[in-house]
């Protein structure tokens, strides 16, 4: 597979197709599985990691999907590269930052992914645009069966699907929506419905996952638990409540929007002249300044900008995924150099492949 | 003999005895309500360090896992188990923490759709399979051919559950 291609594309989950994807940029559905008769990851050795990696690609291989799955061993890939996999949603910098036999296969829609020697020999997720359980479920229950029946897991009837860390035994799923929550987070509101979810064992975290900051003020909302309660239960609770966390957001925007609307329209207006004259600017500011025009392009506040663009940028402007696009290394100052070049190249409407950031003139 | 909690009227796993000024006053409670008031962490705490003190480590610090060799007191060092194979293994620990974490003991969700190999086969492989990283680090090649040999006997047995 050719990272480098994909660096200009999407991924299908950025699309902003989905339902309420003005809020909700997508859902990830993970199941951890393992094989019955090895140690788990970090306590096999070299050799069993090489081993585990073989059955589980070749199984993988096997298995007959509508989009089939391309494997990458993350041993021998170029830290910049396992970086722009972390940054694709595709890898987690657990397998990225891990030694050893690893990999990953995944669609190249990018809508399915399965890390193979993570802490569990199997990490699967499939992503879907926008508030979409139901069919992301379907999915990732068919992959599950499909694997099943080639490979024998770690089940215990008591305890369900055994993984290496009991946070995350019995189902061994985790699903997780991503939201864009701007105005809980300007008006300090944020916290307080973060603290009413935690009550009721959801877990909020940032863009990328465990411990990162929320930048952008993108959130993900996950079930902690995992053993007791079967997947359907565990879905509904968390569908459950995603309304009202859309409504508060919906809300918060109509308050600000009524109490402040000029003062509002112009913080978004100057956002998006700063991103579109700027000729440095740091991954931190972009992340916010993208997180404002987003905020305006939902509201109708800015009309020549689109959503999925929007969805992209946000990955796009990510360290890798810049250097991936010029073609080689840059330090950072060259990065914030790049980056807002790329982001004026975009913002004027050009594509991706021609934003001319791969030319010399940033060394 | 199990007195019902106080709070919802599930059999009580809690026995406390509450002292204020003169009065003595007992209560029962089921894990789940002493969970919710927050009293058995405190206990448990205040409990382990007292033993801790007076007879040394607790029995769980000698716990490990015959197929794989994790001892209890490494999994609560970096929190990864070794083998599928601990559930049962390191039971005695684990328990409490999985009801801590997940707040139940009894997977109900989804279940492989054939019967899979019994946990004690595949325990042996997992023995198995550390007896032959062992042997090859001793060099004991003739060793390592015999283990290799009784492991993809095993397997296959283990294939053939599969449909």
């Amino acid at each position: 597979m050719n990272l480098d291609q994909l660096a200009t594309t999407g991924g299908g989950w950025l699309s902003a197709t989905g339902p309420d994807s003005d809020i909700v940029v997508s859902t990830r559905i993970r199941l951890a599985r393992n094989l019955a008769t090895f140690p788990f990851s970090s306590r096999a050795s070299a050799h069993q990691k090489s081993e585990i990696e073989q059955i589980l690609r070749e199984r993988l291989g096997q298995i007959d999907l509508k989009i089939p799955l391309e494997y990458v061993p993350l041993a021998g890939l170029a830290p910049l590269d396992r970086q722009f996999l972390v940054e694709r949603q595709l890898v987690s910098r657990e397998l990225a930052g891990g030694e050893g036999a690893r990999g990953v296969a995944f669609a190249p829609d990018e809508t399915v992914s399965v890390m193979v020697n993570e802490e569990d020999h199997l990490r699967m997720q499939v992503m879907r645009s926008g508030l979409a359980l139901e069919s992301a479920w379907e999915a990732m229950d068919d992959l599950d069966n499909r694997l099943e029946r080639r490979i024998a897991y770690a089940f215990h009837e008591e305890f369900g699907y055994l993984t290496a860390c009991p946070t995350n035994v019995g189902t061994g799923m985790r699903a997780s929506i991503m939201l864009h929550l701007p105005a809980l987070e300007y008006t300090r509101q944020s916290e307080q419905v973060f603290r009413a979810l935690q009550k009721i064992h959801l877990e909020v975290r940032g863009l990328y996952g465990e411990g990162s900051r929320a930048s952008g003020h993108f959130y993900q909302i996950s079930n902690q638990v995992t053993l007791g309660k079967n997947e359907e239960t565990i879905l509904k609770d968390i569908q459950g409540v995603i309304p009202a966390v859309i409504r508060y957001e919906k809300d918060a925007r109509e308050a600000w929007s009524r109490s402040d609307q000029v003062a509002l329209k112009e913080r978004i207006r100057r956002a998006l002249e700063t991103l579109r004259t700027a000729t440095m600017m740091t991954s931190e500011e972009a992340m916010e300044l993208l997180s404002l025009v987003r905020l305006g392009v939902t509201m109708g506040f800015v009309e020549e900008l689109d959503l999925p663009v929007l969805n992209q940028l946000f990955i796009h402007t990510q360290p890798a995924h810049l250097q991936k696009l010029a073609g080689r290394p840059l330090d950072s100052e060259q990065r914030n150099a790049a980056r807002a070049r790329y982001l004026q190249a975009r913002l004027e409407g050009k594509g991706p492949e021609a934003t001319g950031i791969d030319d010399e003139s940033l060394a | 003999m199990a007195s019902p909690c106080d709070n919802c009227g599930e059999p009580a796993t809690v026995h406390l005895t509450r002292i204020v000024g003169k009065e003595k006053h007992k209560v029962h409670l089921c894990q789940q309500c002493a969970d919710k008031q927050d009293l058995l962490k405190k206990q448990v705490l205040q409990i382990h360090n007292v033993l801790h003190a007076l007879m040394g480590p607790m029995p769980l610090a000698t716990l490990a896992c015959p197929a794989c060799r994790i001892q209890f007191m490494e999994f609560r060092n970096i929190g990864r188990l070794g083998c599928p194979h601990d559930y049962d293994s390191l039971r005695q620990g684990l328990e409490e923490i999985i009801r801590r974490l997940q707040g139940s003991r009894k997977h109900v969700g989804k279940r492989p759709s054939f019967p899979t190999a019994s946990g004690e086969a595949n325990r042996v492989l997992v023995t198995l399979r550390r007896e032959l990283q062992e042997a090859i680090q001793a060099e004991d090649y003739a060793q390592a051919a015999v283990l290799r040999d009784q492991i993809k006997n095993s397997m296959q047995t283990i294939q053939e559950t599969l449909p």
